[in-house]
């Protein structure tokens, strides 16, 4: 951008930047009107965006899956299903997530055992099958993740956590047993920690 | 080297920002300079309110009008952004106008200005053609029909016109779609958008570089004006000026905002605010209810900026010569007259001529804009359509919003298919077409009012009124002689009107009889006023005969009837008998409650009535009610002369008739009441505990009296002969009727002309959806949205949503708990059904065990005598054995006896021959003596022998005789017995024979019940 730079304008230029506080009033009045009138489209446009902070998510909710006749010590899959709203569309009946169920007896007691299918490494579904336990070498029934190759004993521990991609081991939900019947509190969590955290 | 220094040796950034700033501007306030400040502004608010609506737009048909609900609606500050983004668009338009025609007025078109001109009248045309684009993104009713209506005059191109439309609409047919959605976002955002801004540097750079040109000799007279404001004193932009840009935006903002408010400005229109929509309604752009391509919206218009194009296409010369030339050969021609300005006005003469005709045209554009709006809002040919489409359209936004507030929410398939599915919007559009050229639907008589309701005017109505149908004062026309002949219920059909039998009967039975000209009223004797108080039999005649009875049975009471004085203790009793509830129990018929009233106050009032009084007085009447003969005077004396002595009754004599008529007439009344209830069922009342579940206790009998049950099916009371009045007028009566109204349960053969519109073979004329849309809709049943807290000027964040997840809950507990007490009913109502299977199962039990009782107990009996039978004959047995053991005795004795007489006679003998020849040697005298002695001792002995014998013989044939005698009669008896015992046996059998069938029949009743119950 060219400008008038001749004697008068100079002249003007110095005067004006002469830095006084009529200047700075001027210069902070504009600045300040300015910003003023973008900051209220870009205010609203920031609460359109930030919105799904401040929307409820279906985590931590309880479910009813089963009863605890039909587990036994193999882990099974099993869909959450919930009423979810996708933007505007209410859509009753889908599924947002799976988890591993299984029943087994612990100091004398029977305990029902959930785990989310998402691999706390990177978000890949973990899958349950006889697979070979690299450090015996043997086949036994392991998780597993096929996206990196990460494999976990029927307790969700990483089956050799120094070699493990996952710096966890497979997240555990809270479960609840009442009347026979089996209820399990679906989470997500943060995944690459160490620690779980719920999102 | 400092951090600022560094970035602008790389960038040159701090350079050209202190150049911005120190950049010397003229000193005045010229206000055509900020114009394109404004110009510059509203841009950057588009950009950015474009922006983050981008975030959250989605363009497919099923999704973009539901995407801008959920930005207006639910997003927060969406409405404020969306609001902004409409807005500033319109107030850009404006700007661009003006600046246009501000550079016209100032010759600031003419050279070098050229490009700049040129560039502005390019952005005004972008800015137009952004509108044009975004009103139909958000496939809203008045976007899709208003750009519908002007993309659609691309087909009256010729050659080009139809391919052109198909590649703008992007597809072969001539409806909007997804694809058009994309496109048009495309041309939107970066083909108008994006050039705007390509065009705006442009714009900017041609008039810096025009500021430094217009400086040099050969142009310093062309621009007066800018040469003035370029002489005059200077300053720096980064002073007042800055400040002046920053209040331009700020105004230009303001400006927005207050456009944004304009529906909630005060008190008043917040107050205003519809109770069932959130404030984002009348905050920021309106949104109209989800475009319906299939539809059309008479209210349809383009903006304001649009509107002179719009006015000037239908004046009448265009139709014509034709409606290319309104929309596209004026408007090029326009085009390029702007265009061409720069080139025309290069001579001081054409520049005038160039104002002057600009101004002329300004002129008419502002003229044609009003008259537009004029003719859409004033005009009285035009306007009643036009608002009468603006207000169905709000109807249909406001009902738009409430159902995608619902609890159900917004399915998949968008939020259209919600509106198609509402019977409150649906409804009266099915009604029209489908039932208005027949039924009328307007308030009429004294049918309450309903504001769910509009009226839908039928030209030519030959069918009842359906308004408020389902409130009780519509049922109660039924009732009504005049009201059911009326227009407005059965008066114009052909079947019902003039030959039908219920007028017939009511006129017959509930009127009672005929009206003659002279005033005189003939009683009919198969009409209910009869039957009430009929001279044969009726529960007058029994009221009467039981109370002259009571009255005569006590023997005091013949002194006060001789006399004639017992008229008042006859009241009494006749009173008391109205309050003896067994008596009035087995009335027959039995009469409802309000005919009952009415024939009390008929007989008390009687009592006092000189007429009657005088038949009671009358000597012969005394004398046949002591006769006992009361049935006689009731017949032909006092009861006739009510029912009018068979003659017509005169009009003075009336009133009892009058007043048994009208407690009928109250009965009837009460039956609307209960066809009003039956309205209101889901299905047929349920059989619970001995009754109709519901049902008021008197409706069955009523309705016999009333003898609606001849022809009418009631509860108990299987009938074809007219309408079903079960479940009348229920959701789904209603669904049965309109699919088929020549079903037996409605009117069967006698059907006048209504169509029947599913039946179950021949052509469907609606679908199943529409008549329950139909049902529904009559029925009121339709969401109702809960009312939202929106009296303040933002409202609460999701009012709607909480109140709607309230108003879900309340009914789901309201639901939960009818679904718990109808599971209870169930339950009952199966135990009911149960305890009766079970009653019946008893009944028949009990029969069959009553039945093998009685053929045991008979075999018992049976059996018994035979055993008495037995033992009797054990006895005579015994009594047998005992006779001949006597007999045994006897003759053991006999033997004895005679033994021990031969003993004793030997010994005798001895001792006599010992005597004898003692005495031989004494004398022989003795001899003879004693031989005639012995002689006669033998003679003697032998007597008592023979006697003995006798004795013996007779004995043994007494004991023989008995014997035989008793053996007869043991034998008799036994052959007695035996006949007995056979004929025993003989009935025995017969009763197993009983059995036997009595078996089979109990093995023939389970499928007897089962026949039964289909």
């Amino acid at each position: 951008m060219s400008q008038n730079n001749n004697k008068d304008d100079l002249q003007i230029i110095a005067d004006n930047c002469s830095g006084t506080r009529r200047s700075f009033c001027k210069s902070a009045l504009a600045l300040g009107m300015g910003a003023a009138t973008v900051a209220v489209p870009i205010y609203g446009g920031a609460r359109m965006a930030l919105y799904p902070l401040q929307q409820t998510s279906l985590s931590g909710k309880e479910y009813a899956l089963t009863t605890l006749d039909n587990l036994d010590e193999t882990p099974r899959l099993y869909s959450i299903v919930d009423d979810i709203t996708d933007a505007w569309v209410s859509a009753p009946n889908q599924t947002i997530g799976n988890i591993f169920l299984r029943k087994i007896e612990k100091d004398g007691q029977v305990v029902v055992e959930a785990f989310q299918s998402v691999c706390p490494h990177a978000g890949c579904r973990i899958k349950v099958d006889m697979q070979k336990n690299p450090k015996t070498g043997e086949n036994e029934m392991l998780f597993f993740c096929p996206c990196h190759g990460d494999v976990f004993y029927l307790n969700g521990e990483r089956v050799d956590p120094s070699t493990a991609k996952s710096a966890r081991s497979m997240d555990s939900l809270e479960t609840r047993i009442e009347d026979g019947k089996v209820f399990v509190k679906f989470q997500n969590f943060r995944l690459g920690d160490a620690e779980k955290s719920p999102v | 080297m400092g951090p600022f220094k560094w970035l602008d040796e790389r960038t040159g950034l701090w350079t050209g920002f202190r150049n911005v700033t120190h950049w010397t501007v003229p000193a005045s306030l010229c206000l055509c300079r900020f114009l394109p400040v404004a110009i510059v502004f509203a841009f950057i608010l588009q950009g950015i309110t474009g922006l983050f609506l981008w975030a959250f737009y989605s363009a497919s048909a099923q999704t973009a009008w539901e995407s801008v609900f959920y930005i207006q609606y639910v997003v927060p500050y969406g409405w404020l952004v969306r609001g902004i983004h409409h807005y500033s668009a319109q107030l850009l338009v404006a700007s661009l106008f003006m600046y246009v025609l501000m550079m016209i007025l100032h010759g600031s078109y003419r050279r070098p200005r050229e490009f700049v001109y040129w560039s502005a009248v390019v952005l005004f045309l972008f800015s137009l053609a952004s509108c044009l684009t975004g009103d139909l993104l958000m496939w809203s009713l008045s976007g899709y029909f208003a750009t519908m209506a002007r993309v659609a005059f691309l087909q009256i191109l010729p050659e080009i016109g139809v391919p052109l439309y198909k590649l703008v609409v992007g597809s072969p047919d001539p409806q909007f779609g997804t694809l058009t959605l994309t496109r048009f976002l495309v041309l939107h955002i970066a083909v108008f958008g994006g050039g705007f801004l390509g065009v705006m540097i442009f714009w900017k750079w041609a008039d810096f570089r025009s500021r430094k040109l217009i400086q040099e000799p050969r142009f310093c007279k062309k621009h007066s004006c800018a040469l003035a404001c370029a002489v005059a004193k200077r300053r720096t932009f980064w002073g007042c000026e800055a400040v002046m840009c920053a209040l331009t935006c700020v105004v230009f903002l303001a400006a927005v905002l207050a456009l944004v408010m304009q529906h909630s400005y005060n008190e008043k229109q917040i107050s205003e605010r519809a109770a069932t929509l959130p404030a984002e309604a009348y905050l920021g752009a309106e949104l109209t209810s989800p475009a319906d391509p299939g539809g059309s919206y008479d209210a349809a218009r383009p903006e304001w900026s649009f509107r002179a194009l719009y006015y000037m296409s239908k004046l009448p010369i265009f139709s014509e010569i034709g409606m290319i030339y309104a929309i596209f050969v004026i408007p090029t021609l326009l085009g390029l007259y702007f265009f061409a300005i720069p080139i025309l006005g290069r001579f001081s003469l054409f520049h005038y001529c160039i104002v002057l005709i600009t101004f002329g045209l300004f002129v008419v554009f502002c003229w044609f804009t009003y008259a537009s709006y004029w003719d859409d809002y004033k005009n009285p040919e035009h306007a009643p359509t036009f608002l009468a489409g603006q207000a169905q359209a709000n109807v249909l936004k406001k009902r738009a919003v409430e159902l995608c507030f619902a609890p159900a929410g917004i399915p998949k398939s968008g939020a259209l298919g919600l509106l198609q599915k509402d019977p409150f919007i649906q409804g009266p559009k099915i009604f029209e077409q489908q039932c208005s050229s027949c039924h009328n639907f307007q308030q009429f008589g004294d049918i309450p009012e309903n504001s769910d309701y509009q009226p839908i005017i039928s030209a030519e109505p030959t069918a009842p009124n359906l308004y408020n149908c389902l409130s009780e004062e519509w049922m109660h026309g039924y009732q009504n002689l005049e009201k059911i002949v009326s227009d407005d219920y059965f008066g114009k059909t052909t079947n019902f009107a003039e030959k039908g039998s219920m007028v017939v009967f009511l006129k017959g039975r509930i009127y009672g009889g005929l009206d003659t000209d002279d005033g005189s009223f003939v009683l009919n004797n198969s009409g209910l006023i009869y039957s009430v108080i009929g001279y044969d039999a009726s529960p007058a005649f029994d009221i009467l005969q039981a109370s002259f009875e009571e009255l005569v049975e006590v023997e005091e009471n013949a002194e006060i009837i001789q006399n004639g004085e017992y008229i008042e203790k006859l009241k009494e009793i006749v009173a008391a008998k109205f309050d003896d509830a067994a008596f009035l129990a087995d009335l027959q018929p039995k009469l409802p409650a309000p005919v009952l009233a009415a024939l009390k106050s008929v007989l008390l009032d009687m009592f006092a009535d000189k007429t009657y009084i005088e038949l009671l007085k009358d000597e012969d009447n005394i004398a046949m009610i002591l006769d006992d003969d009361i049935d006689s005077f009731l017949e032909d004396s006092y009861l006739l002369t009510l029912c009018g002595n068979d003659e017509p009754i005169a009009p003075e004599d009336q009133k009892y008739i009058k007043q048994i008529r009208q407690g009928l007439f109250e009965s009837c009344h009460e039956m609307g009441e209960i066809l009003y209830e039956e309205s209101k069922l889901d299905e047929i009342r349920p059989f619970v505990e001995g009754k109709y579940l519901g049902l008021r206790d008197n409706a069955i009998s009523d309705f016999e009296f009333l003898t609606c049950t001849e022809c009418h099916a009631f509860y108990g009371k299987e009938n074809d002969h007219a309408c079903d009045l079960r479940g009348y007028m229920s959701r789904d009566w209603l669904i049965g009727i309109i699919s088929d109204p020549t079903s037996l349960k409605y009117y069967g053969a006698n059907n006048d002309r209504m169509p029947a519109y599913h039946p179950a073979t021949g052509d469907k004329l609606m679908s199943q959806e529409d008549i329950e849309l139909l049902a529904d809709w009559l029925h009121g049943n339709w969401y109702r949205a809960p009312e939202v807290n929106n009296k303040k000027l933002l409202g609460e964040p999701n009012a709607a949503v909480n109140a709607s997840k309230a108003a879900a809950e309340l009914k789901a507990t309201e639901e939960a708990q009818k679904a718990i007490e109808k599971a209870a009913l169930n339950e009952k109502i199966q135990q009911e059904a149960k305890e009766r299977a079970e009653k019946e199962a008893a009944d028949l039990a009990a029969k069959e065990k009553a039945a093998q009782e009685k053929i045991a107990k008979d075999a018992q009996a049976a059996a018994d005598k035979l055993a008495a039978e037995k033992t009797a004959k054990e006895e005579i047995q015994a009594a047998l054995d005992e006779s001949q053991a006597a007999l045994k005795e006897a003759l053991t004795t006999i033997e004895k006896l005679t033994q021990e007489n031969k003993d004793s006679v030997e010994k005798l003998m001895n001792e006599n021959q010992k005597k004898v020849d003692q005495i031989n040697n004494e004398k022989i005298q003795t001899i003879d003596q004693l031989t005639k002695e012995n002689a006669e001792a033998i003679a003697a002995e032998k007597a008592a022998k023979e006697a003995a014998e006798q004795l013996a013989a007779e004995t043994k044939s007494q004991a023989e005789k008995t014997i035989a005698d008793l053996k007869a009669e043991t034998d008799k008896r036994i052959a007695d017995l035996t006949a007995e015992l056979e004929k025993a046996v003989q009935e025995k059998e017969m009763s197993q024979t009983v059995e036997n069938n009595t078996d089979s029949n109990a093995e023939n009743l389970p499928q007897n019940e089962q026949m039964a119950e289909l």
